[in-house]
Order: C-alpha cells, then sequence, then structure tokens
C-alpha cells in the first residue's frame, strides 16, 4: 500500500511571541516555480576532464511561497498579513502538514500582500499573499 | 430547510405576489419540493436545485452558501402562471436581507426565466412557468 495525505487539513502559521498563529481559511499553499532552488555555478574550463559541463553547487535559495484563501475581512491573522507586508518583519513561519505529525519551518517576510482578490459577482472574495523565504527550510530529517 | 420557510414568509407577506395565489396566506399555494394534494392554483413550488457552500478552506466549508432556488409556478393557463412567475421575479432579484427565521440572503442574477407548456395536475392540467436565481445566503446559526 502507498501513503498519500490530503491537503486538507494543512495549517500555515506564523510565529506571534512565544504563540504560533495560524492564517485563517487557507486555500492554497504553493512553493513558486521549482521551489528550493540550489544556484549551480558553471566551472568548466579548459582543464575540464572530458566535454561534459561540470558545475559546482552554490547556495540554497529556499524560495517563494504563495498562499491564498478565503477572505474573513475581520480576521487578525489574515490582517496580520498585511502588517508583516508593509514592515519587512522577518518572522518565523511552519507549515504543519494533515498527518498531524509534520512540520516544515523557516523564516521569511511577507513580500506581496492583496487583501482583497477576486471579487466577482458570483464567487466568495479572496486573500492571497507570497512569502520570501530567507534562509533554508526545516523539515523532519534537518534543513535542505 | 430555515432559506424555503423564510422565502415562503416572504412571498405570502408581499401583496404583489400573495395577491395572485390561489390561497393569498400562502398556506396551499407555497411549497417545498412538490405541491400537496389540494394546492390551491396559482400555486408556486421551490426548489433547492444546488446550494453548496460558497467556499472552502483548510478550515473548512463556509457558512455562507452560494445556490441557485427554483420557482416553478403553476396555474390554470399560462398567461397566469407567468404573471405569477414575474412577481415572485420581481420580488426577489433584488432582494436583500434578512429573512423571518433569521436567513440572511442576497439574490443577484437571474439563471432561467421560461414557460414551460402543461402538466397533469391534481384536477385537470395546470400551466407552468420555471424561473431560477442566483443567491448568497447564510441560514440562522451558521
Amino acid at each position: 500500500m502507498t501513503i498519500a495525505i490530503p491537503g486538507y487539513g494543512s495549517k500555515l502559521q506564523l510565529q506571534n511571541g512565544s504563540a504560533w498563529l495560524t492564517v485563517a481559511q487557507l486555500r492554497k499553499l504553493a512553493p513558486t516555480g521549482d521551489g528550493s532552488k540550489q544556484n549551480m555555478l558553471d566551472q568548466t574550463n579548459i582543464l575540464t576532464p572530458g566535454n561534459a559541463c561540470a558545475p559546482l553547487p552554490g547556495r540554497v535559495d529556499a524560495g517563494e511561497l504563495d498562499l491564498d484563501g478565503v477572505l474573513s475581512p475581520q480576521d487578525s491573522s489574515q490582517l496580520t498579513l498585511g502588517q508583516l507586508h508593509y514592515a519587512g518583519t522577518l518572522v518565523s513561519w511552519r507549515v504543519l502538514l494533515s498527518d498531524g505529525i509534520t512540520v516544515w519551518s523557516f523564516q521569511g517576510f511577507v513580500s506581496t500582500y492583496k487583501p482583497f482578490d477576486d471579487i466577482t459577482v458570483a464567487k466568495a472574495v479572496a486573500f492571497a499573499a507570497r512569502l520570501r523565504l530567507w534562509g533554508p527550510l526545516t523539515g523532519p530529517i534537518g534543513t535542505v | 430547510m430555515p432559506v424555503a420557510k423564510g422565502l415562503f414568509t416572504l412571498l405570502a407577506g408581499t401583496a404583489a405576489v400573495s395577491g395572485k395565489l390561489g390561497d393569498s396566506t400562502g398556506e396551499n399555494s407555497l411549497f417545498q419540493s412538490a405541491a400537496n394534494k389540494g394546492a390551491q392554483a396559482p400555486y408556486v413550488v421551490l426548489h433547492l436545485v444546488d446550494v453548496p457552500p460558497a467556499a472552502h478552506s483548510q478550515d473548512g466549508p463556509s457558512g455562507l452558501q452560494n445556490g441557485e432556488i427554483q420557482f416553478d409556478s403553476y396555474a390554470a393557463d399560462a398567461p397566469t402562471a407567468r404573471a405569477l412567475s414575474q412577481s415572485v421575479r420581481d420580488t426577489l432579484k433584488n432582494f436583500s436581507g434578512a429573512l423571518s427565521e433569521g436567513t440572511q440572503i442576497e439574490f443577484y442574477e437571474v439563471t432561467m426565466d421560461s414557460d414551460e407548456g402543461y402538466e397533469q395536475g391534481g384536477s385537470g392540467y395546470v400551466f407552468k412557468s420555471l424561473l431560477r436565481l442566483r443567491a448568497f445566503f447564510t441560514e440562522s446559526g451558521e
């Protein structure tokens, strides 16, 4: 039997003093682009044997996370995203997966913020933001 | 479903509609899903066609529902059925507010408005006009 977990039940939390504040009514959380990416430096030169490139792994850029959710206009966790965005505050975040045990943590800024999004007649209004990760991701077996 | 009861009270309390019902109190002329025996034409049958939560998130489904509600207006002739359907449409299409049982509702779209011909009623043939409206609503207690 293979193992799979649903997206439903996952949480995004930010550190608020000694407590963790869950971003309410989150609908989607996804890394942008390639996710965490290692910069590969081309060190190939005329002395490199063979006819292939020989890259050198450089620093890892943990990338960005896009999030959106169902807007609850007075909800403090959603409004806090806007405050962090304006203040340029670096905060600790963690993603709790729906299995109830797996946690991914990181630090990051709220680099983009949409206090309301997708206002159309026949749909519930959404909100959205993007987190710019600072430093590495830390998961179940350590830093990646 | 509470929203249906609230809509019945609203329609029965609106002279433009109740004046066209066989039973102006609505008791024997406003029904949910199917007309009762002894329905007094003209009458209206309400169907909750599809009323799911308006949104879902990691916190579950929203209390706000986004749904389509159908009103079948029946009468002994087509013009009477149409007139009843139009009065229901005009009463509800821009309605926004609280219903008597506590549901907050806001209609925003007319998705279907048509004549459906006739069909066998309890005592002879009845003509039907069909009206579908979309609304956001939150029932009491959600």
